[in-house]
């Protein structure tokens, strides 16, 4: 898994790529708590180059999701396709985190 | 309809020898017993890859089977890959959880037109069972994976003991981008196609 996060016109952009399961949780987790310490008003994450996640991985997204929207702040994910499209939609998240 | 000996036979069983053959040049404990691919990991997050890049593996020859040397095997091995991968996660973060990771096997045969997965580990036991199903409206952030597992397999059973094992089967239901599926006819290596 490799990951970046891009910063500019207010907008902050984490792009994840490979795959998102409970082996790389630990290594994104810290940027997923600094992006929300920051209190970035949007937030974008970026898995057009995500291959595979499970539901740690979806559980860190949503941890993401849940927090920035209580300090009113908002996440939207975009560029999935294959597998993590079908669990975001198995588990209905298409409707709340797609761009 | 498939014959009744479908997947059986001198090729196939070739077919799956180039598979584990495959898996043991990757540096998996791959073997064949019979029609059935046993691969064995430790029982930890670092060789969660090692289970589900077996199963793809095992999953593109189970499609193939059906549907064709041309078939793609991405929407059925990307379900059976995101089922085993719950149930392995399961099994490094809670059966193994307060004991030294032990062994994961994990034994694939390729019906007619069904895959039939077991797991077996030999730690605490986790029973898919007792899970409640998850309130999705409420977006939760744990207690995902059996759903999933449940959600994208036909068949899920787990039986507690040394080891423990969970029993899971998805059939082939339809070959993906309209491709037929075969009648029966053999390749000279084993695999099936109109």
């Amino acid at each position: 898994m490799d990951f970046s996060t891009n910063r500019a016109d207010g907008v902050a952009t984490l792009r994840i790529e490979g795959e998102l399961d409970a082996v790389s949780i630990p290594e994104v987790r810290p940027t997923i708590d600094t992006l929300i310490a920051e209190r970035h008003p949007r937030i974008v994450v970026d898995l057009s180059g995500l291959r595979l996640i499970d539901s740690s991985g979806v559980g860190a997204l949503v941890f993401l999701y849940k927090k920035a929207k209580e300090y009113g702040g908002t996440v939207t994910v975009r560029g999935l396709r294959d597998q993590p499209l079908s669990i975001f939609k198995l588990l209905r998240l298409d409707r709340v985190l797609l761009a | 309809m498939l014959p009744a000996d479908a997947g059986k036979g001198a090729h196939a069983q070739q077919a799956l020898k180039r598979v584990v053959a495959g898996l043991v040049r990757g540096n998996m404990g791959a073997v064949l017993v019979g029609e059935t691919v046993c691969v064995e990991a430790p029982g930890e997050l670092a060789y969660r890859h090692v289970i589900l890049r077996a199963a793809a593996a095992v999953c593109k020859l189970a499609i193939t089977r059906v549907c064709g040397r041309r078939a793609p095997a991405d929407g059925f091995s990307n379900q059976v890959v995101s089922a085993l991968g719950e149930a392995f996660n399961n099994i490094a973060l809670h059966s193994y959880h307060d004991q030294p990771a032990g062994i994961v096997r994990l034994r694939m045969t390729i019906e007619p037109s069904v895959l039939l997965l077991k797991m077996e580990d030999y730690g605490a036991g986790f029973d898919p069972s007792t899970a409640r199903a998850p309130d999705l409206e409420a977006l939760p952030e744990s207690g995902l994976g059996i759903f999933i597992m449940r959600s994208l397999m036909d068949e899920v059973t787990y039986q507690q003991g040394r080891p423990n094992v969970l029993s899971m089967s998805k059939r082939i239901r339809e070959c993906p981008s309209g491709l037929p599926r075969v009648s029966g006819k053999r390749t000279k290596n084993g695999l099936l196609y109109e």
